[in-house]
């Protein structure tokens, strides 16, 4: 077809400017998946680490409560407690942590520590409820609703003490984690923004090298599009090839990443993995900017050249 | 099939191209516009290509309003205008016959209607023996001949011709003539802006002066004009 055939002896016809435009696109794409490799794996991690965020509800003592006038049947009540916060929407899990529990688990985390454990006398360690939410960006608002159910306020008294979450660490997780997802996407603005001034310059290259023949076509009365299609195809080409390189490259650093990963003698202690289908959806993602980012280029180049 | 009315034009800053010029060309006329270099020929015929817009006034080419048109409509207006300039605006890397091919091709025409038009309209302008060569193979007149070949080549109503003989010796100049003659012959309007006062006065066919941008003469079967 005429606009393939034109695009393409383009193409050859300015081979330098060609394989220069290609090449940014190819880095550029190739920084822009690093970032979203990047981000995908600090996602799951951070993912991992959010799901270790839970609520713990510590539940004072018999005698405590006894003492204190509160009212009894308080095994009863935390089941109560439990089956209520079960059924809430954002919650995911709550387990039943009992005071033996608890220690038996600090014994174990301690277990290199001997003195640690043996300067416990008796067993000073609360029964709780462990409480998982499916987003652990709800747990302030899950939190205050705790606080205000009646009987975790007659068993855990001293509520501000005993409804913990680490507030301040998932604070501060958070804050990290929309930063780095801002500064890496403001990255790859700019990325984007250096292969789009570069892909249309080429285009205007091709433009120029051609503008006795668009000087023709217009005379004579070619429409615009006409005239547009070849350089479009020419910039998309550009931009699909580009990404094509990108892909391999990115192939070729996954690839020796996860070998090393697999051998353990890189990043070991991140379990993590990057799923087929993520991947694909990376590629074509990738593919599909090149595109983009060639077309458009080829678009600006021409707008100012088009002016009837 | 040219109609222009109170038409002014000006560029940034300077002194106007054209000023109040009223003009009416009818179809299947032969039309000189003359004038020294700088007196607005050139302008003249770019409005009516549309390649601006007149500062003020009304043009109107083949029964359309080149002032009101949209822009997406302009290309279709140029198909109607055939346009032939003195540096014939050859495309080097292709034969004459492709020239002519590519005038057609861009416009939407089948291989088919290409391959039977162009050798047709070659073989009118004389060039039928020299299809396959490059303008680098041709002379100044055979390369003009070329130009004028794919300017027709769509048979438009319309032939405009800006200074096409400005580069060309006496002799070969009249042939250009005859050639546009034998154009207009066929029923097509044309429009030849030039100051070659030889082949005016040897033409002997309707003549707009043009001097400093206005009008100053419109006569049937005139001259170029006064000794200058």
């Amino acid at each position: 077809m005429y606009f393939i055939k034109e695009a393409l002896s383009s193409f050859r016809k300015n081979i330098v400017q060609s394989i220069a435009a290609v090449t940014t696109v190819a880095l550029c794409l190739v920084v822009i998946g690093l970032i979203l490799m990047v981000m995908y794996v600090g996602g799951e991690i951070i993912e991992g680490i959010e799901k270790k965020v839970e609520i713990e509800i510590f539940f004072d003592n018999p005698e405590t409560i006894q003492s204190s006038g509160r009212v009894t049947a308080r095994m009863d009540k935390i089941q109560e407690i439990e089956n209520t916060v079960r059924a809430w929407s954002e919650v995911s899990k709550v387990r039943y942590v009992s005071k033996e529990q608890a220690l038996d688990k600090f014994k174990k985390d301690f277990q290199y520590n001997p003195e640690v454990i043996q300067n416990i006398e008796g067993n000073p360690l609360p029964d709780s409820l462990r409480v998982s939410l499916k987003n652990p960006r709800k747990v302030d608002a899950v939190a205050n609703r705790l606080k205000t159910i009646q009987y975790v306020k007659d068993l855990a008294g001293d509520l501000d003490k005993n409804v913990q979450y680490g507030k301040d660490t998932v604070k501060r997780l958070f804050a990290v984690t929309r930063w780095v997802s801002i500064a890496a996407g403001g990255f790859a603005a700019l990325l984007i923004f250096v292969s789009l001034v570069l892909i249309t310059n080429t285009i205007r290259l091709a433009i120029f090298a051609r503008r006795k023949e668009i000087g023709i076509m217009r005379l004579v009365g070619a429409s615009n599009w006409f005239i547009r299609w070849p350089f479009i195809l020419e910039g998309m080409f550009e931009g699909f090839i580009g990404a094509g390189v990108a892909i391999l490259i990115l192939v070729g650093i996954w690839r020796t990443l996860f070998t090393n990963l697999a051998s353990g003698k890189v990043l070991a202690f991140l379990s993590f993995q990057i799923d087929q289908t993520a991947f694909i959806k990376l590629i074509l993602l990738l593919a599909l900017s090149g595109a983009v980012i060639g077309s458009a280029g080829s678009f600006i180049a021409l707008r100012r050249f088009l002016k009837v | 099939m040219i109609r222009l009315k109170n038409v002014s034009k000006s560029y940034d800053g300077d002194k106007p191209a054209l000023i109040d010029v009223n003009a009416a060309v009818t179809k299947g006329e032969f039309v000189f516009l003359v004038g020294p270099s700088g007196s607005g020929k050139s302008t003249f015929i770019r409005l009516l290509l549309r390649e601006f817009l007149p500062s003020r006034g009304e043009v109107i080419v083949a029964g359309q309003d080149v002032v009101h048109m949209r822009s997406w409509k302009v290309p279709f207006l140029r198909r109607n205008i055939g346009c032939v300039f003195q540096d014939f605006k050859l495309l080097p890397n292709k034969t004459a016959f492709e020239n002519v091919a590519f005038a057609l091709e861009v416009i939407g025409r089948s291989r088919n209607v290409i391959n039977t038009q162009v050798p047709e309209v070659l073989r009118l302008v004389g060039l039928e023996e020299k299809l396959d060569r490059y303008p680098d193979e041709l002379s100044g007149g055979e390369q003009q001949r070329v130009s004028i070949a794919r300017a027709f080549a769509n048979r438009p109503p319309l032939l405009l011709a800006d200074e096409l003989t400005g580069n060309l010796d006496p002799a070969t100049s009249l042939g250009i003539m005859t050639l546009l003659n034998r154009i207009n012959r066929t029923g097509t309007t044309v429009l030849v802006a030039t100051h070659d006062r030889e082949i005016v006065d040897s033409m002997r066919r309707r003549v707009i002066a043009l001097e400093d941008g206005r009008i100053v003469r419109d006569q049937l079967k005139g001259v170029y004009g006064y000794e200058d």
